[in-house]
């Protein structure tokens, strides 16, 4: 297992870092310019944030009647407890299926689950189709980004990529690579079996899950196939419409800066009996995944995120390390808290010590979640329950120090007069020192 | 100014602003215009006559006649359970999709479209260029004034809003139009 001290220094000399750079940059300013020219909008973020705590306060509640508004339209509800038991329940809606393809639109609920190597483990053809997810499927990486996960990939690898797998001959102009994957996955649509899509909202009052997409896979993925399976992370509902209305208002200008995506795909049940397409059945996969044992903690309040990813693009940290330094499916501040309220500290501990505390991620969040004060709360959970060693000797000499006046005092004069005198060759510490000089010379006096 | 004045300039405004909107999302929108312009518009764009899949009423009376007239051939498209993809594939040959829409967003430029029995979700989805009628009474000034309950999306499967062409910037964000769904957006606006 690696730290994400480890990983980071990989990832910030990682080539790719500028084409992430440039593309959280191209976010940044499409949401600024988004925000500014909607005067509704701080008033929009104060009602979502109200939409999401009125849902958090009474989740199970919802969550029944989510569940009876589904099945009232004829779609059937499923519980998961955590990623084994929705991978059970994926893999036994498809069981009959092996033969047709799988598609897939974008989900992270999906990524955190591990559903892709699940199915194809069990001779499954699975096939991601937003273009995005399809590039980094075809590399076999996990995206860096949770609206835009091959956000660091160059058109030149994309193009070879295409020309491994799709047996094309290569290009690296981006209208090309575009038309390539529409017909390659245009194909796969038309005879797939299964589409498997994420869910941005669950309306209780009406049963409705809605997927926001821009390229329209999306909808291909919920439209083709005779059964599609939604799979749902259980803090996602809204109440009704009138809260699903305000949630659009501020998702698609924190994520890209558009007014609304190209498509705000409200779903519904299954088909009616005489509508002419469209699935004929609808399967909702609700993931609980340790996220109600989050409620009524100091960390309920993440449960409010709706996944715009704007918190990533603000992050200065996240910008330098990349994606992949986190080492988990939830990337930046968002994932620096919740990766280990819902994965552990076992082995994500030291992800909220990748932030500055700046607070850029706080400012920019549609729900107004107080990620930083999060960071804090989850170092604090460390230090009370694994400080370091080190650390803890650290703390216990400064404490010797800093309680002894005479001792303090002297200890001062003996620093001030070796700044003097100490020899300005010698730029870093040895041992227990090596840590504070490697990014800094000692303050020798000039 | 009298109430009527004022309100008709009002919905001007925001025709306009439709209008910008769906130009600014790289959409095209013509008129407001009445019936049988809007019905030579759609012809117009249409290009060359190939296979089309359409709604059973777009809200313009004879398009279909008008289009198979020029060569179209409409594509029956109910999909059944048993033969679903057999009938599905028929779905490469579709170039053209033509839809009426149930409102439209002045803010956002978006048209929202009901699914429900002669509607398929098909039909602004699968081809290349989609052409959806509008009429000009049901575009409001935000999706709060459209009103998602007023759609009534529990009733059918489906309830979508379009905003532009389908798009990608998943290739170094670069702009690119089509990536699975339409690559061109007509909305033609109906004035009566």
């Amino acid at each position: 297992m690696t730290t994400y001290r480890e990983r980071s220094q990989v990832g910030v000399v990682d080539p790719r870092i500028a084409a992430l750079q440039r593309g959280t940059d191209r976010f940044r300013s499409h949401r600024a310019e988004a925000v500014s020219d909607f005067a509704e909008m701080d008033e929009m973020r104060d009602r979502a944030r109200a939409i999401r705590h009125r849902v958090l306060a009474d989740l199970s509640g919802y969550v029944e009647q989510f569940t009876g508004s589904v099945e009232r339209v004829g779609g059937r509800v499923h519980r998961a407890a955590d990623s084994e038991e929705a991978r059970k329940i994926i893999s036994e809606l498809v069981a009959d299926r092996i033969g047709a393809p799988i598609i897939k639109s974008k989900s992270m609920a999906t990524e955190e689950i591990g559903l892709n190597h699940h199915l194809e483990a069990l001779g499954h053809e699975v096939v991601e189709t937003d273009l995005g997810e399809f590039i980094i499927q075809l590399a076999a990486e996990p995206p860096v980004h949770i609206i835009a996960p091959a956000l660091d990939r160059t058109r030149h690898e994309i193009g070879q990529l295409f020309s491994d797998h799709l047996g094309v001959p290569f290009t690296s102009v981006p209208t090309e690579l575009n038309q390539i994957a529409r017909l390659h996955l245009r194909e796969i649509f038309l005879r797939a079996g299964v589409g498997i899509t994420g869910v941005n909202f669950g309306v209780a009052a009406t049963g409705s899950v809605v997927t926001v997409t821009n390229e329209g896979n999306g909808r291909l993925t919920s439209t083709t196939p005779s059964l599609h399976i939604a799979v749902m992370g259980i803090e996602r509902l809204v109440p009704d419409l009138a809260d699903l209305e305000v949630m659009l208002e501020v998702l698609a200008r924190s994520a890209t800066g558009q007014r609304l995506s190209v498509y705000t795909n409200i779903i519904t049940g299954p088909r009616r009996v005489d509508e002419p397409d469209g699935p004929d059945a609808l399967e909702v996969v609700i993931l609980d995944n340790r996220r109600t044992s989050l409620l009524g903690t100091e960390l309920e309040e993440v449960l409010g995120c709706i996944r715009c990813g704007a918190c990533l693009n603000a992050c200065p940290v996240y910008r330098h390390a990349g994606g992949r330094s986190y080492g988990s499916v939830y990337p930046g501040p968002i994932g620096a808290v919740l990766s280990p309220a819902l994965f552990g500290f076992e082995q994500f501990g030291d992800l909220p010590y990748a932030s500055t505390l700046c607070g850029a991620c706080l400012e920019v969040c549609p729900i107004r979640i107080d990620l930083p004060r999060m960071l804090l709360y989850l170092r604090q959970q460390t230090a009370a329950t694994h400080l370091l060693p080190s650390v803890a000797r650290g703390v216990r000499y400064f404490t010797a120090l800093g309680t002894r006046p005479a001792l303090w005092r002297g200890g001062v004069r003996l620093a001030s007069a070796l700044r003097r005198i100490g020899p300005r060759w010698i730029t870093r510490m040895p041992g227990p020192g090596r840590g504070w000089t490697s990014t800094r010379d000692l303050p020798w006096r000039r | 100014m009298d109430f009527d004045q004022g309100s008709a300039l009002a919905t001007m405004s925001v025709i306009g602003e439709f209008v910008e909107r769906l130009a600014a999302v790289d959409g095209f929108a013509h008129g407001p215009m009445p019936s049988p312009n809007a019905m030579a518009t759609a012809i117009d764009l249409s290009g060359d006559p190939g296979v089309y899949l359409g709604w059973d009423d777009v809200g313009v009376s004879r398009m279909h006649q008008s289009l198979q007239a020029v060569g179209w051939r409409r594509l029956e498209h109910s999909i059944s359970t048993e033969n679903r993809l057999t009938e599905q594939q028929r779905m490469s040959e579709v170039t053209l999709g033509i839809t009426g829409a149930d409102g439209g967003i002045a803010r956002s430029g978006s048209i929202a479209l009901r699914s429900g029995p002669g509607r398929p979700r098909m039909a602004s989805l699968i081809a290349g260029t989609h052409i959806a009628f509008l009429s000009v009474n049901r575009v409001f000034p935000t999706l709060v004034d459209l009103s998602l309950p007023s759609l009534d999306p529990a009733s059918v499967s489906n309830v979508v809003l379009i905003t532009g062409p389908s798009r990608t910037g998943d290739i170094e964000q670069q702009l690119n139009l089509g990536v699975h769904g339409p690559k061109q957006l007509h909305v033609i606006l109906i004035s009566d």
